[in-house]
């Protein structure tokens, strides 16, 4: 039986899981509402920040300190990315978009796994422990990833409301055209997209790092998680990615409760197909 | 305006399609009297991606809809293969068809709902459900969940029903044979109007639409073709190693990327264009595997990470594939459907 | 009584909270020029999508030859006889223009050789036969223009939906395309023309209805119109825009 404290506790733990989904959509969500351009390779830029904090870890330094690390240099990695490889695209047809980005997923996740081997890492922070609160269980490590990814949603969305620059890259998002004629150097905001986007994802794989095991293959899953997100929050919605994050964290957990653990993933997906059939708004969304 | 059996013949018997048949002929049997089995299952696996990327580029440079989820018929085909001969000891020279049959069906399904969405939408959605796929498999007790199935070593004098062969180039046999039927029926419809229709909806489909055409029906009739050949080429996987598990034929990057990448290679808008990529990025990457990663271990993913360096370049430097860069270049030109 | 040929009825199609077509009824009777015009935004492109069966009405109903089509896909309102132009061109550009044109004619003319040499026919007629084997994309817009309505002619239609095919034309252009146009309707096409370009539908229409906001709010001969005070305000209210 499943009780009530079962639910609870599950979905607790879904916010907390669902706070790192929701990093990896809201870069995705980024870079697709300013560029038009679906990032395929998205969770393998996270899964290069994942490495970056093992590498700090292996120097006998906590792996949070690579979440400014690896956000500035896959900020780096990606706008080098936008200018070599997306932006000759980015008026090319559907299938070439998609071919480069997908050559991007191939290069970076078994680049890694050539040149840092296909196992799987484990960290141990120092404050790996667990909370119990009356039934209900917390990973500290979970926790405070949930603390840091509130607080870099909170950065972003400061610069994006409150800065010049960030309010020039929601106006290319909401009409390129226009930002065009407003004097917004569109080709810029695209390198920022891009950086931000995938620098962000960088920082969920630092987070990711403390408390799940590090692969080079990781980062598919979350791609297809964050894809699922972005549809949900609404196509191209930071904010509602955000949301869509939490939501997913928590269906997935509850539904484990119910159902095999490893179909949790399959109800997801049924979900995610649902969403693209009555797309495109999702649940917080602007208009395509 | 369907091409006629002596046309095809015309075009068959063609000097350059005669000498790769030849060449195609041969080889396997030259392969096994040099004793080169390596070189011979780089063959197969070249011919089996051709099959499935052919059935493929129907669906993407004929009508312009991306799949990423082909996974899902190649595993149902070689799923179904398996099944077929495990639990119900019918011969996989049946199978086989049993197996397009049942991956045909399997996509007209999936064609009802999907072919609502346009563009990138599709595309996404054909990834979801090569992953539902076989995360259900995965936990499908009757095929043996993660494990998969696993064919019984049969006596010898068995070995023509079973199709089990110690010799590898038998299979290429049975995959040109197979390549063979698929592009008979390919090239008939792409010189039809069914294809000239096909190609109607992929350059403009609400045009293609106002023009009279009823573009869910040609979009379904495609998406069945080119589920059948790559539950075809499934089965051809089946029945070459005698084994099918999830995490193998259901594949997001092995099966379902690797399918795209050999059509974008060899060039989407032309006919034989995945058929030039296959052999060509198929054998690149097994070299790499082989060769490199065999004697390096720790440097496993080396080969697919060749491949996206090759698919990068392809993606910026000739976009239209290995064909179609040859085409701007002049050295060939694309079949036209009408010249007067 | 001359035979109507189209008729529309309470027709509304709403976007969200923005009515595009507002209880819009006219009749189109056989053989005849009808003009459709009126400012940005009266709702003529989206009547057009009506008819043609892309857009499904919230109310009312479209007959065709007195059957009810309303809400058919837009093939078989193709097939049934109805075709159209679109505003923005949309030539399947990787085809040739005589592959344009024959994808329309194999409706008609399933037997390829046929549709081809009705589509040459065609093509004269439009003035495009030289170009039959140019890739479609490297058209200029007039031949576009051209070309989308070669493209509906080869359907055989009985009625022809002309979407400003003016627009962006030079004088001379237009005063081409008017010849051809009539030409056309001589051979018994009747036609519904939305356009902007006042030479062309001042001098090629028997009738003309005048939308605006969604609704109707004038119909006539063009000297009527051109004389009807609300289609005056109409006009000279949007225009300061």
């Amino acid at each position: 039986m499943v009780s009530e404290i079962d639910v609870i506790s599950a979905i607790i733990n879904g916010i907390l899981v669902g706070s790192i989904y929701s990093l990896v959509a809201m870069g995705l969500a980024l870079i697709w509402g300013v560029m038009d351009v679906i990032n395929f390779a998205h969770g393998d830029y996270m899964m290069l920040g994942g490495f970056i904090a093992y590498a700090l870890y292996l120097a006998g330094l906590d792996p949070l300190v690579a979440v400014p690390v690896a956000f500035g240099a896959i900020f780096l990695t990606g706008v080098a990315t936008q200018r070599l490889v997306i932006n000759p695209v980015l008026e090319a047809p559907l299938v070439s978009q998609i071919a480069a980005t997908f050559a991007l997923l191939l290069m970076i996740r078994y680049g890694a796994e050539a040149a840092f081997g296909p196992y799987t890492r484990l960290v141990k922070v120092s404050y790996a422990e667990t909370i119990h609160l009356g039934g209900i269980t917390i990973f500290v490590p979970q926790l405070i990833g949930f603390v840091f990814s509130i607080f870099v949603a909170l950065l972003l969305y400061l610069f994006l409301t409150r800065t010049y620059v960030g309010i020039a890259l929601q106006a290319t998002s909401q009409n390129r055209e226009a930002a065009q004629l407003l004097g917004i150097n569109v080709k810029r905001m695209y390198d920022l997209a891009f950086g931000i986007g995938v620098g962000i994802a960088a920082i969920a794989g630092v987070l990711l790092t403390t408390f799940y095991p590090l692969f080079p293959e990781e980062g598919g899953f979350f791609t297809l998680l964050a894809f699922i997100i972005v549809v949900l929050g609404g196509f191209g919605s930071v904010f509602g990615s955000y949301i869509g994050g939490l939501i997913i964290g928590v269906v997935e957990t509850v539904s484990a409760l119910f159902i095999t653990p490893s179909l949790k993933d399959v109800v997801a997906f049924i979900i995610f197909i649902v969403m693209i059939m009555v797309r495109p708004t999702g649940l917080f969304g602007k208009k395509e | 305006m369907r091409t006629g059996w002596s046309e095809i013949a015309r075009q068959a018997l063609s000097l350059p399609v005669l000498v790769a048949a030849f060449l195609l002929v041969v080889t396997p049997f030259g392969l096994y009297l040099a004793d080169l089995p390596f070189i011979a299952n780089m063959m197969f696996l070249s011919l089996m991606y051709a099959i499935a990327a052919m059935a493929w580029n129907l669906l993407m440079g004929y009508t312009g809809q991306l799949s990423i989820g082909h996974a899902v018929f190649f595993g149902v085909g070689a799923y179904t293969t398996m099944i077929l001969v495990v639990y119900y000891d019918v011969t996989p020279w049946i199978g086989m068809f049993v197996a397009g049959a049942v991956a045909a069906l399997v996509g007209l399904g999936l064609g009802v709902p999907f072919f609502r969405l346009r563009s990138h939408w599709f595309t996404l959605a054909t990834i979801a459900a090569g992953e539902i796929f076989k995360l259900v498999f995965n936990n499908w007790e009757y095929v043996g969940s993660s494990a998969g199935l696993q064919m019984k070593i049969v006596p010898e004098g068995k070995a023509l029903y079973y199709l089990q062969y110690a010799a590898s180039y038998v299979y290429i046999y049975v995959a040109l044979l197979v390549l063979a039927i698929e592009l008979v029926v390919l090239y008939r419809i792409v010189t039809s109007r069914e294809g000239f229709y096909l190609q109607a909806i992929r350059e403009d489909e609400l045009a293609a639409k106002t023009l009279g055409i009823n573009t869910f029906k040609y979009k379904m009739m495609a998406m069945g073709i080119s589920a059948f050949f790559t539950g075809m080429a499934g089965a051809l996987y089946a029945v070459r190693y005698h084994f099918v598990e999830p995490a193998a034929v259901f594949d997001v990057i092995t099966v379902s990327t690797y399918i795209a990448v050999a059509g974008i290679i060899g060039g989407i808008y032309h006919f034989a264009g995945p058929i030039i990529g296959s052999f060509i990025f198929l054998p690149a990457a097994e070299y790499v595997r082989v060769t490199i990663v065999a004697r390096f271990p720790r440097l496993f993913g080396l080969h697919v990470f060749v491949l996206g360096v090759v698919l990068l370049v392809v993606s910026l430097f000739a976009p239209d594939g290995i064909l179609g860069w040859m085409e701007k270049r002049g050295y060939i030109r694309r079949r036209r459907v009408i010249e007067v | 009584m001359e035979e109507r040929i189209l008729e529309v009825r309470d027709v509304v199609k709403r976007f969200g909270g923005l009515v595009a077509v507002d209880h819009v009824s006219m009749d189109v009777y056989r053989g005849e020029v009808l003009g459709l015009i009126g400012p940005n935004g009266a709702g003529k492109t989206t009547l057009f999508n009506v008819i043609t069966g892309i857009y499904k009405p919230e109310e009312g109903t479209v007959r065709f030859k007195g059957m009810d089509i309303t809400g058919l896909p837009p093939h078989q309102v193709a097939k049934l006889g109805i075709a159209r132009t679109f505003q923005l061109v949309r030539p399947l550009k990787n085809f040739t223009v005589l592959e344009n044109v024959v994808v329309g004619a194999l409706q008609k003319s399933p037997n390829l050789g046929d549709a081809v040499e009705k589509s040459l026919e065609i093509l004269e007629l439009v003035g495009l036969y030289e170009k039959r084997n140019v890739a479609s994309g490297s058209l200029t817009l007039v031949e576009k223009k051209r070309l989308e309505v070669a493209r509906a002619l080869a359907l055989e239609p009985e009625l022809l939906l002309l979407d400003e095919v003016a627009a962006g034309l030079r004088p001379k252009e237009v005063d081409a395309l008017v010849d051809m146009l009539r030409e056309i309707n001589k051979r018994g096409i009747t036609m519904i023309m939305v356009e902007h370009v006042m030479r062309a539908v001042m001098n090629l229409s028997h009738r003309i209805v005048v939308l605006h906001h969604g609704r109707k709010i004038a119909e006539g001969t063009p000297q009527e119109v051109a004389n009807n005070p609300q289609v005056i305000e109409a006009y000279l209210g949007t225009g300061v825009e």
